[in-house]
């Protein structure tokens, strides 16, 4: 079965592919223009720009309000994704041993995917103002860890199915306690797809916007946060240019995520 | 140093599907049992239980007539190789084998010296710092069970051991596991749907069917007098012959055992003479196989709609028979047993190892090794 070369496919009409690249344009058309946009010389956002220049890129970096958007938005992705590794990789490990019930605790782990944000945001605003506190950096950090967990959960549970389960047991059939299997056996099996699960989680936070938008106090904005106070004040090819920088740093993230999750040692 | 085991009435449902039914086993000390049966019977649950991986409803099992049903796997000293090997992919043959060392606090010099004993038993020194995904099939067999064996267990379960190996090395390593059982004096249970395997590695073999054990007994006791219908079966190939009035109908041979019913006569217990010999029973040949040391062919006889199966030494023969002629068949002597049905009731006979009828043979032997 191996190694039989796979049957080849029906030959694509030219219309097919016709029809794809036009989608592909469609869908990443925006992205295309993004970058010219962000490297204009003008004042003001404008398609196509008449003048190229760097100056906007220069702005992001010497402008502090651009600078600390950045820094808010890497401390806040960096614990989300933190507490969502942590959250997401046990409900996997822990989810493999259940034998009942595990239909349930699945779908509770993976509705945070499909609850719109702005619930989240408003919950999770009301729910800390009821208990005494006030809605801050620390209650963002937390919903953007809500809205990781499943990502991590789903890729680590991905990776786990991979594992043979008897190695587990193996494990605790030589003398060890549950602890010591997943120290010595689970976890160093799965901690490729653990590393590009935070990869994924950490970019999911880090382009954030809806809970970021809800959640940030004043003068605490994240990055997405910045953008979209910055567009509605102005229309500066600066948000062309911070827009190119975020965008670049998903795709690099994806890329970094499939090198580590896509390849098996010792297949 | 050796164990025994006693399995007592153990039953287990898995989800809501009964697949052990009150089943009771004797494994003396030292001893290599085989539980054999097809797939369904219940034999990897058995495994299962025993290791502490599967729960059971209800019943015991006393390792040195110790209860062990309440512990935990890893407290539990069981060896356990998995028919898929389960050798740890990130480690090396030398961090698997030391494994089981880690969980019990062994200092690292005596580490290195079991594991290099271990290893020095299965016949792979030296290999200890190879990633295990560079071994071939028997290498990851041996490292499995120098794994399983190097905290010198009090019970060693194979599930399955040879399963994944092709013919030829399957060979090779029942003797290499006869010989390594033998060496450690490790009681040893076995799980295979291979009767060959069965018969020719263990000291007792437990042939399973539907959660229950229709026969205990020794290799030899249980091919040749099998004490039900299926194990009769499922042990090679067998002529079943109605027996009434306390004799056998086709041959008239006397029969020990119920005087109506069936009883088994192995293909190798039929001679071939000439057809006007003296009690010989008329047939016709249907097919032939020759098959080197053996001639195996199958022959009608009017009024017994089954063809009768022979085994014979071409040696012996004074030609070789082709399909149509015309032979005459002899029972080679012994005196057959009726076999019983397997009904709940003749199965927790056999549990108690107290045989309906007793015979000087069907007392559970004490195996001996380190006596040649």
């Amino acid at each position: 079965m191996t190694d039989q070369t796979p049957a080849p496919l029906p030959r694509t009409t030219i219309a097919v592919s016709v029809l794809g690249a036009l989608i592909a344009v469609f869908l990443l058309a925006p992205m295309l223009i993004i970058l010219p946009v962000g490297l204009s010389a003008n004042t003001f956002l404008r398609f196509p720009p008449s003048a190229l220049s760097t100056r906007w890129f220069e702005e992001i970096f010497s402008d502090p309000a651009w600078r600390a958007g950045v820094v808010q938005s890497v401390k806040v992705a960096v614990v989300a994704t933190v507490l969502a590794v942590v959250g997401g990789t046990c409900a996997a490990l822990a989810l493999r041993r259940l034998r009942r019930g595990r239909r349930v605790v699945r779908t509770a782990l993976i509705a945070p995917m499909v609850i719109p944000q702005l619930v989240l945001a408003l919950g999770l605003y009301l729910g800390v103002r009821d208990l005494g506190g006030t809605a801050g950096i620390a209650t963002l950090m937390l919903g953007q860890a809500v809205l990781a967990t499943p990502l991590v959960y789903l890729t680590v549970t991905a990776g786990l199915s991979a594992v043979d389960p008897a190695l587990s047991r193996a494990a605790h059939g030589l003398g060890h306690r549950w602890p010591s299997v997943l120290l010595r056996v689970e976890l160093p099996l799965v901690a490729r797809t653990v590393a590009g699960a935070s990869v994924l989680a950490f970019g999911l936070c880090f382009d954030e916007s809806v809970l970021a938008y809800y959640l940030s106090p004043p003068g605490q904005e994240t990055l997405p946060t910045r953008i979209w106070l910055a567009a509605s004040q102005q229309a500066s090819p600066v948000i062309a240019a911070v827009s190119t920088l975020v965008i670049g740093l998903a795709i690099a993230l994806m890329g970094l995520s499939v090198a580590l999750t896509g390849r098996r040692r010792n297949a | 140093m050796s164990t025994n085991v006693r399995i007592e009435a153990l039953t287990v449902h898995l989800s809501g599907t009964r697949i052990l039914h009150e089943l009771g086993l004797e494994v003396p000390a030292g001893s290599f049992v085989t539980l054999l049966g097809p797939s369904g019977s219940g034999k990897t649950t058995t495994l299962n239980v025993l290791a502490g991986f599967a729960p059971a409803s209800a019943g015991r099992v006393l390792l040195d007539d110790q209860p062990i049903e309440g512990l935990p796997a890893h407290r539990r000293d069981i060896g356990f190789v998995f028919q898929s090997y389960a050798l740890f992919p990130h480690l090396t043959v030398e961090q698997n084998v030391e494994f089981a060392l880690l969980a019990r606090k062994v200092p690292r010099a005596r580490r290195r010296e079991l594991v290099a004993g271990a290893l020095e038993l299965v016949r792979l020194p030296g290999l200890g710092a190879r990633p295990v995904g560079s071994l071939s099939g028997g290498q990851q067999q041996r490292i499995a069970l120098a794994r399983a064996l190097v905290f010198g267990p009090s019970l060693l379960l194979l599930d399955e051991p040879l399963a994944a190996l092709d013919k030829q090395l399957r060979e090779t390593m029942q003797v290499e596991l006869k010989r390594i059982q033998r060496e450690t004096g490790t009681t040893t249970i076995a799980v295979t749907h291979d009767q060959g395997e069965a018969l020719s590695m263990s000291d007792l073999v437990a042939i399973m069917n539907h959660g229950r054990i229709e026969q205990v007994g020794t290799p030899e006791e249980v091919y040749r007098r099998p004490a039900t219908r299926f194990v009769a079966e499922f042990l090679g190939d067998a002529n079943l012959l109605a027996v009434r009035s306390g004799r056998v109908e086709l041959f008239d041979l006397p029969v020990r055992g119920a005087a109506e019913g069936t009883t088994v006569i192995r293909p190798e217990d039929l001679v071939l003479t000439e057809r006007s010999a003296v009690a010989a029973v008329q047939a016709t040949v249907t097919s032939v196989l020759y098959q080197g040391s053996r001639l195996r062919l199958s022959a009608t006889v009017a009024g017994h709609e089954r063809p009768l199966l022979v085994s014979a030494v071409p040696g012996e023969l004074p030609g070789t028979p082709s399909p149509g002629d015309r032979i005459g068949l002899r029972h080679r002597g012994g005196v057959p047993r009726t076999l019983r049905d397997a009904e709940p009731a003749a199965v927790a006979d056999e549990l108690t190892g107290a045989d309906a009828q007793p015979e000087p043979d069907d007392a559970v032997p004490q195996p001996s090794f380190g006596a040649p």
